[in-house]
């Protein structure tokens, strides 16, 4: 994993950029799909129960990591969309949720590993274990993972709020209100 | 969609979720045995190539070795041995690293083909967790500026923003 800040900014610069093409995708549904990138790593739940306490009371074998995968990808999205009110809400809540979870997967695959070998073995969970080699740009601790990031976000932050009203009738409509 | 059948949905789904985490624990995802596994029984794996995520417990620069604690039920020693001077300067007890290589010495030790620093030391673990904490106050602040959570009809868009 790499830290949440970077995973949130990447997010934000990713849908945010993605709102310039889509009408519907306002800043609302942005915020939506920067909670969609910090999904995968509701495995951190394990640091307060742990899969062996869970499975030690159960009996059951449990493993945190099964949501921090393609499948508790999409499980998470659809339950996260149902808390929408609105269907139309649903549908959006659970596209830019998938779509930001994905995203999370996706900048968590070029980590460094010993064995050379991408993580594909748990993020494909329940697809088949496929492991193709890594270009290992960074292990989760490097701090310069979450400054390039931050750049990121800035940057789109700042082309977000400069482009010209021309190219931006939904903000125009808006601020008519 | 009515609110029960939402409701309904929901738990299902979250059965759903849990079935993932039982089936992943279940499930064999690697070619190459797991840190886990060769904690639990280390003998099984002798001569062989693992990979094995591990916390450093103590640093000998002199002998380029290793001693790193993997597995949590239960837990096992490892001295991880051939480790490059490069890394050996990086790290210290309380680091984390991954380790590929041959278990060795009646699987007490690890020869080490490739190490990779995971967390240098235990302040990389409070940058990674106080980042993500901040990030996650991030997304929370973010959503809940445009989005109401109403206890009895789930999230509904702040008519202002």
């Amino acid at each position: 994993m790499a830290e949440w800040v970077s995973h949130v900014c990447l997010a934000y610069a990713l849908f945010t950029a993605a709102g310039w093409y889509l009408d519907w995708l306002d800043k609302r549904w942005v915020a939506v799909g920067v909670v969609g990138s910090i999904l995968p790593d509701l495995d951190r739940l394990g640091l307060l129960v742990s899969g062996d306490f869970i499975t030690a009371a159960t009996g059951v074998p449990f493993e945190w990591a099964g949501i921090n995968s393609v499948g508790g990808a999409v499980v998470l999205s659809a339950i996260g969309a149902l808390l929408f009110e609105r269907p139309s809400h649903q549908r959006r809540g659970f596209l830019l949720l998938l779509s930001g979870a994905c995203s999370h997967l996706l900048a968590d695959l070029p980590q460094r590993y010993a064995d050379g070998l991408m993580l594909t073995n748990k993020y494909l969970f329940p697809l088949p274990a496929w492991r193709p080699p890594t270009p290992g740009w960074y292990v989760s601790a490097d701090r310069w993972v979450a400054v390039v990031a931050v750049a990121v976000a800035l940057v789109v932050f700042l082309a977000d709020r400069y482009r010209t009203p021309a190219t931006q009738p939904a903000t125009v409509e808006r601020t008519g209100q | 969609m009515t609110r029960r059948y939402r409701l309904v949905a929901v738990c299902l789904l979250l059965s759903a979720a849990v079935g993932l985490c039982v089936l992943y624990a279940t499930a064999d995802r690697s070619a190459a045995p797991e840190s886990e596994a060769i904690a639990a029984d280390p003998g099984a794996y002798d001569g062989q190539q693992v990979l094995v995520f591990g916390d450093v417990v103590a640093v000998d620069a002199a002998s380029q070795s290793v001693e790193i604690v993997a597995g949590t039920d239960p837990e096992r020693e490892f001295t991880v041995e051939s480790v490059p001077d490069r890394t050996i300067e990086s790290i210290e007890p309380g680091g984390s690293i991954q380790v590929d290589g041959v278990l060795a010495e009646d699987s007490t030790a690890i020869v080490a083909a490739e190490v990779v620093v995971d967390y240098r030391h235990p302040g990389d673990f409070r940058y990674v967790y106080l980042t993500s904490i901040f990030g996650g106050l991030l997304a929370a602040g973010g959503f809940l500026w445009f989005w109401r959570i109403d206890p009895r009809v789930g999230f509904v868009p702040r008519g202002d923003r």
